[in-house]
């Protein structure tokens, strides 16, 4: 381990590194209890945080696809252009550059503000959300279907097709050998699922087989509470190391020999 | 008090210490403990070994600075990986807070791996939107990014020829903090028929182990261990791989604790208040 220079504070990057130290331990003071570096480095974060969301959303999707849209649109039906006003071309096609046909959005954008503004037309919103909520639905539950359900079912039983050459061929999958091992992964992932699903079935009291498959499926889903707890603790240990390597690496220059 | 009921009433700050301690240690001096790689891992590494048309990767990066010490690890991993074997690497972001962290990504890959900007690599910034602009990507790169995130032409990029679409991409890694790499699955996989795969943040992982085994992804990475494990697969062990010692002695940390813990709560007076109250319960029963 060495022991070089601390990054030196006449510099640009310097500079970067001595604030973002400083902010880091700011915030790690706040194991030991509040006081006020948190709170600065807290309240700088939230005011930085929303002032950085504020400025991408503006420069990335209202000025691109709102305000510039309107201003070429406007422009052109200025010039008496009233086809190429609403983003179509001469023969009438629909042109990729929407220009005035943002209006729209726009209006159903304003809908929505006026939940805020006027209680006498908040009821306009609705068409706004109506048209939201039924575009939203129509792209994602078809596919959420087949993504979530359909080929999660066909996945919970695939092993067992894998493993016979002629189901493996004809469904198109890469025909394994299976060991007892893999046997075994395989009844125990189709046990899980039957079981955590049977938890859930609430239609019939839990008795004789049922009740069973409720015991199992506890224990099937407490196993996977605590890999899902696990694997919480590396990510929050993960974050610290992160923040480690860079006090001691780049803020105080160890390099590891 | 006996020393069971102190076990389970330990100042929380002793076991911030504790850890900052066991932590620290190993981040200062590498113990060098074994990382073994896992099936999903190696499974990504062997895919991306084996794309041979050279179509171009996408490598969505839709991660902020929050999570970059678990991600950033397998972005440098597989873009050292992709340029070695001359894969072009095209970056997209679907979450705000990723340019950011994507251009020293980027930056790094010019001035470490010599990859040469619009020709080995583009990144081409972020867009707001997620569903539509992976439908969008669908019907052509350039329809939902127009101009890279270096103010560039997308058509005019070298790197762009003959990629159209996002069909014609080999891979998509998504390397994901959010919900995000559901989308992928559903819209560039499922949908599309592109290879998807992930990288995770650890606490997304659990969720993802699903879609590796129904085969809709074709590898995953989890967390810090499936960065440090790729990181060795290309045989150059970076900051994941550095983090693993500190890893492994933290998860010690707070094993321990959860055993005092439990051994203060079971024999301490609380525990045996829980057991006369069950019991007074029992008898009225």
């Amino acid at each position: 381990m060495i022991l070089n220079l601390i990054a030196p504070l006449g510099t640009t990057e310097g500079l970067g590194i001595w604030i973002a130290a400083f902010l880091t331990l700011c915030i790690f003071s706040f194991l030991y209890k509040d006081n006020p570096f948190y709170k600065f480095a807290e309240h700088l974060f939230v005011g930085v945080s929303s002032g950085y969301y504020i400025s991408i959303y503006y420069w990335n999707t209202l000025k691109p696809n709102m305000i510039d849209e309107l201003v070429k649109g406007f422009k052109a039906l200025g010039q008496g252009n009233t086809q190429k006003a609403f983003g179509l071309d001469e023969s009438g096609a629909v042109m990729a550059e929407p220009h005035l046909r943002m209006l729209i959005p726009l209006m159903l954008g304003i809908f929505i503000l006026l939940i805020f503004i006027s209680r006498k037309n908040a009821w306009l919103s609705r068409i706004s959300f109506a048209w939201y909520i039924g575009v939203a639905s129509g792209i994602a539950i078809p596919t959420a279907m087949s993504t979530r359900v359909l080929l999660q079912a066909q996945g919970s039983i695939r092993d067992f097709c894998s493993y016979n050459s002629d189901c493996a061929t004809s469904a198109g999958l890469d025909p394994q050998v299976a060991t007892t091992a893999l046997w075994i992964n395989a009844f125990l992932l189709l046990i899980g699922t039957l079981s955590a699903l049977a938890y859930f079935f609430f239609s019939l009291p839990s008795k004789g087989a049922l009740k069973v498959m409720n015991k199992v499926g506890i224990y099937f889903l407490m196993i996977s509470f605590g890999a899902s707890f696990g694997y919480t603790v590396m990510a929050r240990i993960s974050l610290l190391i992160g923040r480690l390597q860079f006090l001691f690496y780049e803020w105080l220059g160890i390099t590891i020999s | 008090m006996n020393i069971w009921d102190k076990l389970s009433s330990i100042d929380r700050r002793w076991i911030f210490l504790a850890m900052a301690i066991f932590v620290s240690w190993p981040v200062l001096k590498p113990l060098g403990l074994p990382v073994t790689t896992t099936k999903e891992v190696e499974s990504l590494y062997s895919f991306i070994e084996e794309i041979e048309d050279k179509k171009p990767i996408i490598l969505a990066l839709d991660y902020g600075p929050s999570t970059a010490p678990e991600l950033t690890p397998m972005a440098k991993a597989v873009m050292r990986h992709a340029v070695s074997k001359g894969i072009p690497v095209v970056g997209v972001s679907l979450a705000p807070d990723a340019p950011g962290v994507a251009n020293d990504i980027w930056k790094w890959a010019e001035e470490e791996l010599g990859a040469i900007p619009g020709e080995d690599i583009a990144y081409l910034g972020y867009k707001a939107g997620t569903t539509n602009v992976i439908l969008q990507m669908g019907q052509g790169i350039s329809k939902a990014f127009p101009k890279d995130y270096y103010g560039n032409n997308t058509d005019d990029l070298e790197i762009m020829e003959g990629f159209e679409s996002l069909k014609d991409a080999s891979l998509v890694l998504g390397l994901e903090a959010t919900a995000i790499m559901d989308l992928w699955i559903q819209y560039a996989g499922d949908q599309m028929g592109v290879p998807v795969a992930g990288g995770m943040t650890a606490v997304s992982a659990p969720e993802a182990y699903v879609f590796y085994q129904s085969g809709q992804i074709v590898g995953l990475m989890g967390g810090m261990k499936g960065g440090a494990e790729y990181e060795l697969l290309v045989g150059a062990p970076g900051n994941a791989v550095q983090g693993m010692d500190a890893q492994s002695l933290g998860h010690i940390v707070i094993i321990v604790f959860i055993i005092f813990g439990n051994l203060g709560f079971f024999l301490g007076k609380k525990g045996q208040d829980v057991s006369r109250l069950k019991s007074l319960r029992g008898d009225q029963k």
